[in-house]
């Protein structure tokens, strides 16, 4: 801990002008236009419009179908390449013609997702330049290395887990609570606004989702105040810092607290289903690093990633033009038969924003999964969790209730 | 009383509305008619006073955003499942996505709706009727405090498709509810500055009363209100050509694609000189209405075949003993009024729900469009020829639709709905009390 906090008064948030009634709606249409044609899709049968549409079902088989169209499939009604394969996944992920997750800046056509995060628009070069700045050590963070970053979550873990009976929910009480107190301390905020960080935090948790699947009006908007009162309030705690210093940790903030809360509770989900393994996971932090990796590998926190071509391309050996949209199908390339047996995990693709996170999004994830492991031996699930709607991305779970035998 | 009657700028979706509202005007009632500026002239036409309001923008906004032609996402509206419910939430969910993004709220546009309810406030109606797609109406009636009736075209899929759905969601654990229609709703009456509950969302959706001109047979059960009416045709400007004149020397089936079909899509799904070359022996005048673009060659058809580019379905159905259509409001209401035994071709909306609902009376065949070719068109219209019991089932059905009020005697339930839901009544001129 290096830096110099500033003082603990902030100026007030400047207040946003109103949208007009016609521009809400303008926003509101489009965005349940691009839901009604992913639902169109779904409803003709296209694999891609199955799994945005995110219904109850479980994605994999979807997947598959898309696996089973060849390495690159286009899917005509939503005009988008879909691949669930890892050496086309790799390519896009890592080739230069593909860059942003939606469209590039100044392109003047409309964006289907109108509501789309802010935080989460860097390219490329942007990512690269700020991902500098968060590094394990870096000017930003308040964490020296990773090991250090796992002792404050397991810190914060433990506070959190003291305070909960023998039933609670595994994401609404503990995974998502959890990231307010670790990723302010980690960010480096002034302790006078940690509390208005974590309050803020969960409202920004359909960013990822909405790179791909428009929320409900109500969400979006709710998920637009959220994201601009986390950017105002950054920009009041590190006034002076620079645009790059607020940008950074709002990117943080917003792509890893709720990719770090659905990395949890799916690597807790996948233990507790295998026998044994739950008790494994307490022997030390190794064991919880492999758990996270595993987990990233078969049932990664975010499943689909895009990217748009800026250059025209041949991809698959498919031509695409400039523009184009791919969606790589990150859990069905990471079970891909075909992948290297050494191949590491794809789940979250280092390039954009989780260039600035991922690291903090392993060493906390796995952090709270080894105390949880620790402190509830006899950790039980109470029934399936709930997954929240318009969420291809995450398949974040809403609910998911646990119990302790003690 | 005052009553604004609202249709998007579609012609035949309007000529529905044009006896009720000349039955009020006859009474006496002080009558508007609500639409874009497309439709101002039809307005005009039927002699009506027209209230030109908003632009067809988000129509083409919508049109940009799907490439231009929508039959393949109506095609993706089934109602046929209206009555045996539909596949399960997802797919009830998707419907209402689908209905709300893609029909309703581009046909109402932002401009449609603020220009309306600017005309409400001014001028006050005491009862607001609408074509059910045109939510506008209700919004209005909502922001002023105005009774609101819905007039359908057909079954009412649309209600039948609400009440299934709010029956699902109901059963969703609160997390995973949604509901496109009340969001869109919501928006817009908040631009108005008034927001609904759950209540008044489905007041709007489904209206205060739905008046419904379809034999009782021939309806869906929906929940609320239903006052049943006489369905009346109005076909538009009509002229009886000369060869109407002369009553038939021979049977006579009448093939149509429908004006609102032909106009909204363009093209036909089936090439019509294979079907009507088909129809060549059979024993029976085929009087063909069909455009130029329908029909390059006229020289070669059979010569039992009478092509003509319109005739009003009300002059000439009544000559006719069997009609193949396409489902559409106008022709199939005005066939079931004359007693025409129909042969429905059904693939937009709520017509392949229409030509079950007639093979399950005994009054026409669904022949699904997916079956149309020249042989499946000809053994129907031979069977709908040669098959008596389909005859008297339309004439049940006729029956049926002459047993309702007319849409004059349907004016004193309308002026009771009015009193009993207008929240703000003020001194109204031109009042026949």
């Amino acid at each position: 801990m290096t830096s110099t906090l500033p003082a603990p008064t902030l100026p007030p948030a400047p207040q946003p002008s109103p949208e007009s009634g016609r521009d809400i709606a303008r926003r509101a249409r489009g965005s349940q236009l691009t839901r009604a044609a992913q639902w169109f899709a779904g409803i003709a049968g296209d694999p891609y419009g199955l799994l945005l549409r995110a219904g109850t079902d479980d994605p994999a088989a979807f997947e598959e179908r898309v696996r089973a169209l060849g390495p690159l499939h286009h899917s005509e009604l939503l005009d988008t390449w879909v691949t669930a394969d890892h050496a086309v996944a790799r390519e896009v992920l890592e080739h230069p013609a593909f860059d942003g997750p939606g469209p590039a800046a100044g392109d003047p056509g409309d964006d289907p997702l109108p509501y789309r995060s802010t935080a989460l628009t860097l390219d490329r070069a942007g990512a690269a330049r700020l991902a500098a700045l968060t590094a394990f050590g870096g000017p930003l963070l308040h964490v020296p290395d990773g090991t250090g970053a796992e002792e404050q979550a397991a810190a914060h873990a433990r506070t959190l887990l003291a305070g909960l009976g023998r039933r609670f929910d595994l994401a609404e009480d503990f995974a998502r609570p959890l990231m307010g107190p670790v990723l302010a301390g980690q960010l480096g905020l002034p302790a006078s606004a940690h509390a208005e960080f974590a309050r803020i935090l969960p409202g920004c948790r359909h960013a990822l989702d909405g790179l791909l699947c428009p929320q409900t009006h109500a969400t979006a908007r709710a998920a637009e105040a959220a994201e601009e009162a986390m950017a105002a309030l950054l920009a009041r705690a590190f006034d002076g810092a620079g645009a790059d210093a607020v940008r950074a940790r709002l990117v943080v903030a917003v792509s890893a607290a709720e990719a770090t809360a659905v990395l949890l509770v799916n690597a807790v989900r996948a233990l507790l289903a295998e026998p044994g393994a739950w008790q494994r996971v307490a022997a030390g932090p190794a064991a919880a690093r492999a758990a996270v990796e595993h987990t990233l590998r078969v049932a990664p926190p975010v499943r689909l990633e895009t990217r748009v071509a800026r250059t025209g391309v041949t991809l698959a050996g498919t031509p695409l033009r400039a523009g184009a949209r791919v969606t790589v199908l990150v859990a069905a390339a990471g079970r891909d038969p075909r992948a290297p047996e050494d191949a590491g995990p794809l789940g979250l693709p280092g390039d954009l924003h989780f260039a600035l996170s991922a690291h903090l999004v392993r060493a906390n994830a796995g952090a709270a999964l080894r105390v949880l492991a620790e402190t509830l031996p006899d950790l039980r699930t109470v029934g399936e969790p709930v997954i929240r709607p318009r969420s291809p991305v995450l398949r974040a779970p809403a609910r998911f209730p646990v119990a302790t035998a003690a | 009383m005052r009553v604004l009657i609202t249709c998007f700028a579609h012609n035949t979706h309007y000529y529905n509305l044009v006896p009720l509202a000349w039955a009020l005007r006859a009474a006496g009632h002080e009558v508007r008619v609500a639409s874009q500026p497309a439709l101002t002239e039809v307005i005009n036409g039927s002699g009506l006073t027209a209230v030109p309001v908003g632009d067809l923008d988000s129509i083409a906004e919508l049109m940009t955003r799907i490439g231009g032609d929508p039959t393949p996402y109506q095609q993706g509206l089934d109602f046929a499942q209206t009555r045996s419910g539909p596949l399960g939430w997802e797919h009830a969910l998707g419907r209402q996505t689908m209905m709300t993004a893609m029909s309703f709220a581009p046909l109402n546009g932002d401009t449609t709706i603020d220009d309306l309810v600017d005309f409400a406030r001014a001028w006050r109606p005491d009862l607001v009727l609408w074509e059910p797609f045109t939510y506008a109406g209700p919004v209005a009636a909502h922001v002023v405090g105005a009774a609101h009736a819905r007039l359908l075209w057909g079954p009412d899929v649309i209600l039948a498709a609400r009440s299934q759905f709010l029956e699902l969601l109901a059963r969703q654990p609160e997390e995973r509810r949604e509901d496109p229609m009340a969001e869109w709703l919501t928006w817009t009456l908040e631009r108005h500055g008034t927001t609904p509950d759950a209540a008044a969302i489905e007041e709007l959706v489904g209206g205060h009363a739905t008046i419904d001109p379809a034999p009782a047979s021939l309806r869906v059960p929906v929940p609320g209100e239903v006052l049943p009416m006489r369905f009346v045709p109005y076909n538009g400007p009509s002229v009886v050509p000369d060869w109407l004149h002369a009553p038939p020397t021979r049977r006579r089936v009448c093939i149509t694609l429908g004006v609102s079909a032909r106009e909204t899509y363009g093209r036909d799904a089936v090439p019509f000189e294979e079907l009507l070359h088909a129809l060549g022996d059979v024993d029976a005048e085929i009087v063909a209405t069909l455009d130029a673009s329908q029909l390059r060659d006229r020289e070669g058809l059979p010569a039992n075949i009478r092509a003509v580019d319109f005739v009003p379905m009300d002059v000439l159905l009544p000559t006719c003993d069997a009609i193949v259509h396409h489902g559409g409001a106008g022709t199939g209401y005005t066939a079931t009024l004359h007693g025409v035994p129909q042969i429905i071709v059904g693939s937009l909306w709520d017509a392949p729900l229409k030509a079950e609902l007639h093979a399950e009376q005994g009054a026409g065949i669904d022949l699904p469009p997916e079956k149309l070719d020249a042989a499946s068109l000809r053994e129907a219209v031979v069977r709908a020829l040669t098959d008596p019991s389909l005859a008297a089932g339309a004439r049940r059905l006729r029956e049926e639709t002459l047993a309702a009020p007319s849409p004059a005697a349907l004016v004193p339930a309308l002026e009771r709905l009015a009193a009993r839901h207008g929240r703000t009544p003020h001194p109204s001129q031109g009042d026949p009390t």
